[in-house]
């Protein structure tokens, strides 16, 4: 193919869903760098895995682009799909195969495929090459998908909420293996997680979902350096939540209110003061709470 | 709902909707339209054997020759002799599946399952099981006394055997033993299944054994013990963690064909996962199919030293063997939503690579299951006098080749031609195949019913000209459409080039054999080249082909 | 080297893993021209991004208190006790700040508080 190299691994233009009557996806844009990991959070039903099969190419997009390194999935979905390495919650791995005839399957579309290095992820793994995949347990069945997903080293490892319903043992395996792969020069992860703790500690780039709209992109850093937590004291027990602009969420009761604001913090401690409150701490949220703030703000 | 009897009463209306008014539908249509079909044609239900009446107005039809108005004859007469009795069979055969409870889970390990969530209900077992058994019989007694009282039933001396609704009960409530106490051992309990099937259906031959009082009742007594058993053992789990130990696939599994050790090409990867998922299981089962009765009856003869089979009998028999593989492989054909997987949705290959691959491999599982069909006709001459049934069929050596290849043709056609439907991903395309069937199952009737009447055959008779160009106009609508098709997914890159020039290749050797097939072998008369030419050119499938990557596509990327 | 991160503190995990190195170089449990880990092998001890390391080992490198070398890895810079002190007073100075705002907000005064750090340095110091 005669494209320049792409900026983006990933780059979504004003991408609209409907199904039936509801608006899954609503003018979404959102740009991934390459070699860089890509935290996708959002409530249940916020439009992550909408997003994701547009990705996969399994579903069109009725407006609006999408380009993974620089291919459109529906009509070079070969171009695309073998550069990617994608888990997904199902786990929809054929229950009659066994794992070792899955990996020769799946060897035999990627050519990149490192049949020692799926060897060592295999043992590592601890998966029996003989058992049948419906025999499997639910971690053990992640597992296997990780591993069809890992063994050719794709360009971007794509990740739909990977650790639903896994112990925390396989949950440090997808983990590594996101470490892993951004670790090597120039390989880009994408993951959807409402795991924010896992999306705290791994993710470079963050962007928040809510209702098929993105609310929030940026760097992780950023984003939770522009969010200020606010504990503020007032002189008289407040009967129900102060109203301050400014702040995304206020939660609390009697004297003492949390407010959590986003980069409007000198307006928000200005109306604190007027309502009769002064700050007596401030540090930064943690994205959990930030979570939490914009899914009470929106529902408002 | 106020009780938990009216709970299950409903769940079987709501599950088997369809199939309930299909039955009673059948019932009242063969009631209703039955008497004054047989008036139309001039056959009459009430006399004492309906097979010497089917023979007798055969022959005069059979003299001619074969043409479509007769071939169209034949089938309406075989409709009228054997519909009410097939009817009647297939009503309670549908019924004991009704009452064995099993819902279809394609997710589960064993897909034909009892559903555990009953078990989750506070009723007791002994409800549950007194609720299945009873319910069962009482709807078979009333089944079977409908179709015998209402439906003037031609009467045939095979089938008077089947007159008894004892015999159809103690069917059910074995049916329902051995469902249940097979529970996860799917393939075993389909071999047994069908074995005991075959037994009852051909249960009139070995006379001696089934004609004594005791049989029946002590069959009845097992199957309604082991039902019970078996319910419980279902409920507290006891059945699992049982593994048949067994030697013989420790022996076999280093000689098993595990595929090569590294696949050359995406599309050999493809192939081996069709091969495994759905061809090779269709073989083993119409094997099972095929092979099951055929021993089962030997071993029976052998043990019990019954009679040969008679002529009749022997006919039926290698009837029904030579058509389960087309039953079958369209039955599966019909399953919509196997390839819809997201796991192979989500592989780097065309939908092209996926189209041609199920091809492939279909071809591979019918050619396979069709040897063993013929290694069991083989084996007919060991059951019988197969020389006399040979000689009544008058159809000469060649023509049953012929006939053979032209079934294997039409089974692999049967994927060939369904597929475009059923995986479009297009709900109301997935029933046109079955639309399709019926609706040329009512034009040869409706041709049968109006060659009887003399105004429209001489009618029919004006269009007969007309027909070889009709036919090529088709065969030019055909060609039309596979042409758009294909230009559409090779400009969309769904079907590589050398993809297509391999099927336009296969689809040209096909035509060139079937022609062969049809013209060296049985020789027709001049006045028919044409015409069956033509035919054979339409009948193996190109422009269907051209759509099913378009139909694979457009369920992909929804 | 034994690190701790915890996602919901509030504080970033670079300014954590800085933190604590700081901490154990202080206390001397880091001594003065020890290798640190290498970024990868930390990022995946603590299961963290490595550009957050990296983003640790930066600050770190910018107070001082380590040293890259070309290509061989991060070590502890030899700089002697007052880089040590100035570390350790830092630390100790956050603690202090923690402790007095505690004391405002239960209303002791600030004299009261010294007597108090007193007292209770003398009744602990038998025990050594």
């Amino acid at each position: 193919m005669n494209t320049p190299a792409p900026a983006n691994a990933v780059e979504v233009t004003g991408l609209s869903r409907k199904f039936s009557s509801k608006l899954a996806l609503n003018q979404v844009s959102l740009k991934v760098k390459p070699g860089r990991v890509f935290g996708l959070v959002g409530a249940n039903g916020a439009g992550k895995t909408t997003l994701i099969k547009h990705l996969l190419g399994r579903l069109k997009p009725e407006s609006g682009s999408v380009r993974v390194f620089g291919f459109d999935p529906v009509n070079d979905p070969v171009a695309v799909l073998g550069r990617i390495g994608y888990l997904s919650e199902n786990r929809d791995l054929p229950a009659w195969m066994r794992v070792d005839e899955l990996l020769r399957y799946t060897a035999a579309f990627y050519p990149q495929w490192d049949m020692a290095y799926a060897e060592e992820l295999r043992r590592q793994f601890g998966l029996e090459p003989r058992a049948k995949i419906k025999t499997l347990s639910r971690g053990e069945n992640a597992k296997a998908g990780l591993l069809i997903a890992l063994a050719y080293r794709p360009e971007m490892l794509l990740l739909d909420e990977p650790s639903s319903g896994l112990d925390p043992v396989v949950r440090r395996d997808i983990l590594e293996a996101i470490i892993r792969t951004v670790a090597d020069e120039g390989r880009t992860v994408l993951f959807s997680s409402h795991l924010l703790e896992e999306v705290d500690r791994v993710a470079d780039d963050l962007a928040m979902m809510f209702d098929g709209r993105v609310v929030l992109a940026g760097a992780l850093d950023d984003v939770k350096e522009s969010h200020r937590r606010l504990v503020l004291r007032f002189d008289s027990p407040q009967p129900s939540a102060p109203k301050v602009a400014g702040a995304l969420s206020i939660t609390g009761s009697g004297k003492e209110w949390t407010a959590i604001c986003n980069g409007k913090r000198d307006e928000a401690v200005a109306e604190a003061l007027r309502a009769g409150g002064k700050v007596v701490a401030e540090d930064s949220p943690s994205l959990d709470e930030i979570f939490v703030a914009w899914a009470g703000a929106k529902s408002t | 709902m106020h009780s938990p009897s009216a709970a299950l009463a409903w769940e079987i209306w709501r599950r088997h909707r369809p199939r309930l008014i299909a039955i009673v539908g059948m019932l009242l249509g063969f009631v209703l339209v039955y008497p004054r079909l047989c008036a139309v044609t001039g056959f009459n239900p009430d006399t004492p054997d309906a097979l010497d009446e089917f023979v007798r107005k055969f022959l005069p039809i059979a003299n001619g020759g074969p043409t479509p108005l007769r071939i169209g004859q034949f089938f309406v007469l075989l409709f009228l002799v054997g519909g009410p009795a097939t009817a009647m069979l297939l009503s309670l055969l549908c019924v004991t599946w009704m009452f064995t409870f099993i819902e279809f889970n394609p997710n589960a390990k064993d897909p034909v399952t009892f559903p555990a969530r009953l078990f989750t209900l506070p009723i007791s077992t002994s409800f549950l099981y007194w609720w299945l058994v009873l319910g069962g019989v009482t709807a078979i007694f009333v089944l079977f006394e409908s179709w015998i009282h209402l439906v003037r039933q031609p009467h045939l001396e095979i089938f008077g055997e089947y007159q008894d609704c004892f015999g159809w009960m103690t069917l059910m409530v074995l049916a329902q033993g051995i469902v249940w106490a097979l529970a996860g051992w799917p393939i075993t309990r389909l071999l047994v299944l069908v074995g005991v099937l075959f037994s009852f259906l051909f249960s009139p031959t070995w006379g001696g054994v089934f004609g004594s009082p005791w049989v029946l009742p002590t069959l009845f007594f097992l199957g309604a013990v082991l039902a019970r058993v078996s319910l419980q053992k279902m409920r507290h789990g006891q059945w699992q963690g049982w593994t048949w130990k067994w030697a013989i696939p420790g022996i076999f599994a280093w000689t098993k064909m595990r595929g090569p050790a590294r696949f050359s090409s995406p599309a050999q990867a493809q192939l081996w996962f069709e091969w495994r998922r759905f061809a090779r299981p269709l073989c083993i089962l119409v094997t099972a199919l095929v092979a099951v009765p055929v021993v089962t009856h030997l071993l029976l003869r052998v043990a019990l030293g019954g009679a040969p089979l008679q002529t009749d009998t022997l006919f039926a028999f290698t009837v029904v063997l030579v058509v389960i593989p087309p039953v079958i492989h369209f039955l599966s054909s019909m399953s919509p939503d196997r390839t819809h997987q997201p796991f192979l949705m989500v592989r780097p290959m065309t939908d092209g690579v996926m189209t041609m691959t199920v091809l492939k491999a279909a071809a591979i599982g019918t050619t396979v299951s069709w040897v063993a069909v013929i290694a069991m006709l083989a084996t007919m001459p060991l059951l019988g006098d197969f020389r006399t049934v040979e000689r009544n069929v008058s159809v000469l050596p060649e023509c049953r080749g012929a006939i053979i290849i032209g079934l294997i043709f039409g089974s692999w056609r049967m994927f060939a031609v369904n597929h475009c439907f059923t995986r479009s991903g297009i709900r109301s395309l997935a029933g046109v195949p079955v639309l399709m069937f019926l609706a040329l199952y009512a034009v040869a009737i409706m041709l049968s019913v109006a060659l009887h009447s003399d105004y429209w055959v001489v009618i029919l008779q004006r269009f007969v000209p007309f027909v070889p160009g009709l036919l090529a106009g088709l065969v030019a609508v055909k060609l039309l459409l596979a042409y758009l098709g294909f230009r559409v997914c090779l400009k969309r890159r769904l079907l590589a080039p050398s993809e297509l020039a391999g099927y336009l290749a296969v689809w040209v050797v096909l035509v060139a054999a079937l022609l062969a097939v049809v013209f060296i072998l049985p020789r027709p008369p001049k006045e028919l080249i044409l015409p069956l030419s033509l035919g054979v050119v339409l009948i193996v499938p190109l422009a269907r082909i051209a759509f099913s990557p378009i139909a694979l596509a457009h369920s992909r990327h929804s | 080297m034994q690190l701790h991160i915890s996602t919901g503190d509030g504080l970033p995990i670079y300014l954590q893993i800085a933190n604590q190195v700081k901490y154990l170089v202080a206390s001397g449990r880091l001594a003065p021209g020890d290798e640190l880990s290498p970024i990868r092998v930390l990022a995946h001890q603590l299961l963290v991004n490595p550009n957050t390391v990296a983003r640790a080992y930066l600050e770190l490198e910018r107070d001082g208190v380590v040293q890259k070398r070309h290509g061989s890895g991060t070590y502890v810079s030899d700089s002697g006790s007052p880089l040590a002190r100035k570390e350790r007073v830092k630390i100790l100075s956050e603690r202090v700040d923690a402790l007095l705002a505690e004391a405002r907000h239960l209303e002791v005064e600030p004299q009261e508080l010294l007597r108090l750090i007193k007292e209770r340095s003398q009744s602990i110091q038998p025990k050594e």
